[in-house]
């Protein structure tokens, strides 16, 4: 057995709700996602203030001019929150990609040359798997300092092995399939086979592990800077303005935390309904179930 | 195989895992930028002080010289001196690992006690409000960060209603013989009701909402599986003979849902760490996690090594009990 | 069910009550040693304080030394060789007397083991001498007049021979020999003191003083809210001191701070390099908002390097003034459209939480000139301390913790040639080193004055740093809390705190 994204487990939660196969809820999924990535790409022209500047006095509550409330310096979180989606999202694709860039070829290699190379990597890799991932993050993020693709390297570092395991373990069982079996004896080169063959039969995985490593990325990455370990202030990052709004609680300046926690529940629950559907139509049957 | 040489073998596997995860903490805390000895120091020492700090702590030696000093201490169980405190790592990972471990345990049991009696609830009353409100909140708190969660509780709790303490484990005038360092058990050793009470209190915030992110896991686990009990003969037939509904429902269909529940509690123990140490940091906890943050900060590399080494360790030793349990207790896992 | 509630609601009371012999203190500092020869830190120094005596002390509420367990001393001619009388009556709680040799010992000790604050011994003392049971020598290696200060210092507290062990640091509980001894200490959540009967001096006011270890600021606030904690002394945000000054029942203590903090400018980086650029600098930022809008008041703008208050202190440095540093920016030759782009530094954790906030600020202050365009950087403190040794970084934050209170302590660590690469600003000025130097060997105070000045003028044409703003200190506690003094030195005495 093997641990489970957070996205895949929510999907389990999410069809026990509403039963597996609703298209409408990869729908919603899909939905929330292009809300958050209109957010995030066109966060200067939707936020009504600049997120790094004082607008307002500081800690003031909820009213029409700042629907969200400003922070302790008088700035927008509406507009930080606005922000803050540009920086999850960029993470956790630069997460998800670097962590599939290295993984996926690893396992490609490993599963197919097999051998003392395939048993060491393997190791290594199942090493690394059986760690608390956050842990790992947090020693690795601690070590890079902060920076985008620091972090997004250090989350990325957690999830390599996944790739990896899922690739080469299915690599091990495609390579002694017949058809390649049969395209080996036809004199195909290694390298051939691997693209031609056996890697169109992994790509399904590859792209459901994918949608689903992208919630994981963004609550490691929540994690990594509520415990000062993201990007440099003043850039808005939902983690760290959490962090920050800790310190202001027993003014009862609850807006600094709700806004957001919201904004990472959603775009985590938006995720894992998408992957969920995506897996459903990619992989009906590769599903551990249960 | 016998049980006996199944033990062995699961060990002598898990230590080139063990290994690995020294050579790359070792070597991952070593390109660090900041320099630890001027992390302590500070900016007023002298050079000469510095040298002679960074000598002390075999900073100066070629880093391959510094591993296998390293290796060979951490095999003879010493995993050096905080350059913080000059306390021996392991001393201070020994006064720190009672909390983490009340902390977890508690947590579990609250997670368990949800898990059980909603989850036996909802299969009991499948698709009525309360199995449908248990899935919905699962969905949700399995969606919400942590930390978030505690912030949410303590903001409820401590600052509004003022019921709860929302960090520490125990308030300063209530006093405690403190002997294993889980200060629940030592209250109740002792018979120190007031201490009891109060270890509580700290340890409810906290201890909730950890103990809810595992929950609907286990929530889901005991509902799915009891809802495939109470569809099997023997539940049939014992409802025939005329048991109580509660008592088919626990005695029968929960403890036959029970064996898969415990093979998926030592997959969520990685889980459960990493979650103590946002809580543990949330709520100033003071067990490994918060430890592991703190000495972050201070480039403290043999605190640092240690309690990520501890955390290794533990996650293995866990790892392997619950192998070994599940062997036990399940006939078809066969060694 | 409803046993289950009724349980739970006994759970939710909560216990409240006040012992009068107890008095609980409430802290976010940590211990990190309470070994003499390795504290120094702030809160493990002061707890040192209330439990061990010292040679010297400070007479309350002033900077002024007095005897403590030296009864009395001589310094030869040359004041090279210090004598000191130890009192006769002085013991630990053992029962050991604490005569030359504990002295010898624990100075030896200190200098052997090299520890965090030795180089305060080690930089001035030559030799030790035991001259007879009850007379202790020192001799140093060059005329230093503010010797007997750094006495007042932990480091030169005497430790019990027969606990303490000679060639390594102790990492447990100290054997008392003042006002207090530890009871119970359980590490980063509390120490319990308890009055020490051997202590030669006046009893404590108060039999029990507990301290309890708190992660952050809000959690003290709440403590002290709700009545866990009678005082809370040390790291309350600026907000919360401001709003507790308006719940009734708690008393804020506001007392003066040495530390000063200020923006390094490394000379030697371009385009810090060219002394246009740190004049613009120094003219566009803005202490005030700092001052008012982060510190909530609480702090006071800071325009030179020696503090205001404290002898010999100018304001050196000239106010806020957009419109000269954009006179000067142009002059540089920068614009509008070709913008002084600088990177600035801070360090997240070191300097408490509002450092974030403090860097966001003055990059704002400085982009109000619209000739500057300011990124912000950071770095944890090691990190940052390798950063600015090694002069990484051009402009950042940073902050001064003075080790004797004496303008000589502001101004020689920063301009010396040594103390400036030490800092990071790698400023060098022979003639500056000269003046400070004589100031050393000057006997008189009006001339050290003179001197100070003149030094003060001298960095306030030069900007290797940028004072900003001097902070307070402050305590809260309930009403009923007497004996609260935040001193110069800023040693916190338990012992004459009491519960009226």
């Amino acid at each position: 057995m093997r641990k489970k994204f957070i996205s895949e487990r929510l999907g389990e939660f999410i069809s026990d709700l509403f039963g597996t196969g609703t298209g409408w809820l990869t729908f919603v999924g899909a939905l929330i996602l292009i809300f958050y990535i209109i957010l995030a790409v066109f966060s200067p022209q939707i936020a009504p203030y600049n997120p790094t500047e004082r607008v307002g006095r500081s800690l003031t509550a909820p009213n029409d001019q700042f629907i969200f409330g400003t922070d302790n310096l008088g700035r927008d979180v509406l507009s930080r929150v606005i922000y803050g989606a540009r920086i999850a999202l960029m993470i956790a694709f630069i997460a998800v990609a670097i962590a599939a860039g290295v993984g996926v070829p690893l396992g490609l290699i490993s599963g197919f040359i097999g051998g003392p190379f395939d048993r060491v990597l393997t190791l290594i890799m199942d090493a690394i798997y059986s760690f608390p991932g956050l842990i790992l993050a947090i020693a690795i993020a601690a070590v890079l300092g902060p920076g985008v693709i620091n972090i997004a390297v250090s989350i990325a570092v957690v999830y390599t092995p996944t790739y990896f395991r899922v690739i080469r373990n299915q690599v091990a069982s495609v390579k002694s399939e017949l058809y390649v079996e049969a395209a080996r004896a036809l004199g195909a080169k290694n390298y051939e086979i691997l693209m031609k063959y056996i890697f169109p039969n992994v790509l399904p995985s590859i792209v459901v592990v994918l949608s689903m490593n992208l919630a994981d990325a963004i609550m490691t990455e929540a994690g990594l800077s509520f415990l000062g370990l993201g990007i440099a202030p003043p850039t808005p990052d939902w983690g760290f303005d959490l962090s920050n709004g800790q310190r202001f609680v027993l003014s009862k300046a609850w807006w600094g935390l709700l806004y957001p926690g919201i904004a990472i529940i959603t775009v985590v629950l938006g995720f894992s309904m998408f992957s969920e559907g995506l897996n459903e139509l990619i992989n009906p049957t590769i599903r551990e179930r249960r | 195989m016998s049980l006996k040489s199944y033990i062995i073998t699961r060990i002598i596997l898990a230590l080139p895992m063990i290994l690995v995860l020294l050579i790359l903490i070792f070597f991952i805390l070593r390109i660090i930028p900041g320099d630890p000895v001027l992390a302590i120091l500070g900016g007023k020492a002298p050079v000469e002080v510095i040298e002679a700090k960074r000598h002390e702590l075999g900073l100066d030696k070629p880093i391959i010289i510094q591993f296998f000093d390293y290796l060979g201490d951490v095999a003879k169980g010493d995993l050096g001196v905080s350059t913080l405190t000059n306390r021996p790592v392991w001393n201070e990972i020994k006064d720190r690992f009672p909390a983490t471990l009340e902390l977890t345990i508690f947590a579990f049991i609250i997670a368990l006690v949800i898990g059980i009696f909603w989850g036996a609830e909802a299969a009991w009353r499948k698709d009525k409000p309360l199995d449908i409100s248990a899935r919905v909140y699962s969905i949700f708190i399995y969606a919400i960060p942590v930390f978030w969660l505690g912030l949410m509780l303590q903001l409820l709790f401590g600052i509004y209603l003022r019921w709860l303490p929302v960090g520490g484990r125990l308030s300063p005038r209530v006093s405690l013989d403190i002997k294993t360092g889980l200060l629940l058990l030592d209250s109740l050793i002792t018979w120190n009701w007031e201490a009891f009470w109060d270890v509580l209190k700290h340890l409810l915030l906290p201890g909730i909402t950890l103990g809810l992110v595992i929950s609907s896991i286990f929530l889901r686990m005991v509902r799915n599986n009891t809802v495939l009990m109470l569809s099997k003969d023997f539940v049939k037939a014992a409802k025939a003979r005329g048991l109580k509904p509660r008592v088919i429902l626990y005695g029968h269909a929960v403890r036959n849902a029970f064996v898969p529940i415990f093979t998926i509690m030592g997959m969520q123990f990685a889980l459960l760490l990493a979650g103590a140490v946002l809580t543990e940091t949330t709520f100033s906890w003071p067990g490994i996690g918060s430890y592991l943050v703190l000495k972050i900060k201070y480039r403290d590399f043999p605190a640092i090594q240690g309690a990520i080494i501890f955390f290794a360790l533990f996650v293995v030793i866990i790892s392997i009990i619950i192998d070994i349990v599940n062997a036990l207790v399940d006939p078809r896992v066969r060694y | 069910m409803r046993k289950l509630l009724i349980i739970l609601g006994l759970l939710l009371v909560v216990f409240s009550f006040a012992a009068k012999d107890v008095i609980v203190i409430g802290t976010t500092d940590k211990i990190r040693t309470l070994d003499p020869a390795n504290c120094y830190d702030y809160f493990s120094s002061n707890i040192l304080q209330n439990v061990l005596a010292g040679p010297v002390d400070y007479e309350i509420g002033t900077a002024n030394i007095k005897p403590w367990l030296f009864e009395s001393w001589e310094v030869s001619d040359d004041g090279l060789v210090y004598t000191f009388h130890i009192r006769k009556d002085a013991y630990f709680e053992d029962g050991t007397q604490i005569d030359a040799n504990v002295f010898k010992f624990s100075f030896d000790r200190v200098m052997k083991l090299n520890g965090d604050p030795a180089f305060l011994l080690t930089d001035v003392v030559v030799k030790t001498e035991v001259v007879d049971k009850f007379t202790f020598r020192v001799t140093l290696k060059s005329k230093f007049s503010a010797f007997v200060s750094v006495l007042g210092y932990t480091v030169a507290f005497p430790v019990n021979p027969k606990v303490y062990p000679e060639d390594a640091f102790y990492e447990f509980e100290p054997s008392a020999s003042g006002p207090y001894r530890i009871a119970e200490w359980i590490r980063d959540v509390r120490i319990v003191l308890e009055e020490n009967p051997r202590y030669f001096g006046p009893k404590p006011k108060t039999s029990k003083i507990i301290i309890q270890f708190y992660e952050n600021a809000q959690q003290l606030r709440l403590a002290l809210e709700t009545g866990e904690i009678d005082v809370a002394y040390r790291h309350l945000d600026p907000r919360d001191v401001l709003d507790l000054q308006n719940v009734p029942g708690i008393k804020v203590y506001l007392g003066a701070s040495p530390q000063i903090r200020y923006l390094v400018v490394n000379v030697k980086q371009k385009p810090f390099d060219n002394p246009l650029v740190r004049q613009a600098i120094a003219l566009a930022v803005d202490r005030e908002t700092i001052v008012n809008d982060i510190f909530v008041g609480l702090a006071k703008p800071l325009y030179s390097m020696v503090p205001a208050g404290m002898w010999s202190h100018e304001d050196v440095f000239p106010k806020r003034d957009l419109d000269a540093a954009r006179e000067i920016l142009r002059v540089a030759g920068y614009s509008e459209e070709n913008p002084l782009e600088i990177d600035l530094w801070y360090t997240p954790s070191h300097y408490g939480t509002t450092e974030a906030d403090v860097a966001q600020v003055l990059k704002e202050s400085l982009e109000q000139t619209g000739m500057i365009k300011v990124k912000i950087k950071y770095a944890e403190w090691s990190t940052y301390v390798e950063y600015f040794l090694n002069g990484t970084m051009g402009l950042f934050l940073l902050g001064w913790y003075p080790d004797y209170l004496d303008p000589d302590d502001y101004l020689w660590p920063f301009l010396s040639v040594n103390g400036a690469k030490s800092l990071g600003s790698f400023y060098e000025n022979e003639n500056v080193e000269d003046l400070m130097t004589a100031a050393r060997a000057a006997t008189e105070q009006i001339s050290r004055e003179l001197i100070y000045k003149l030094v003060q003028n001298y960095h306030a044409a030069e900007i290797p740093y940028i004072p900003l703003w001097q902070g307070s200190a402050d305590c809260e506690a309930h009403e009923d809390i007497t004996g609260i003094i935040l001193e110069p030195t800023q040693i916190f005495r338990y012992y004459i705190l009491e519960r009226k």
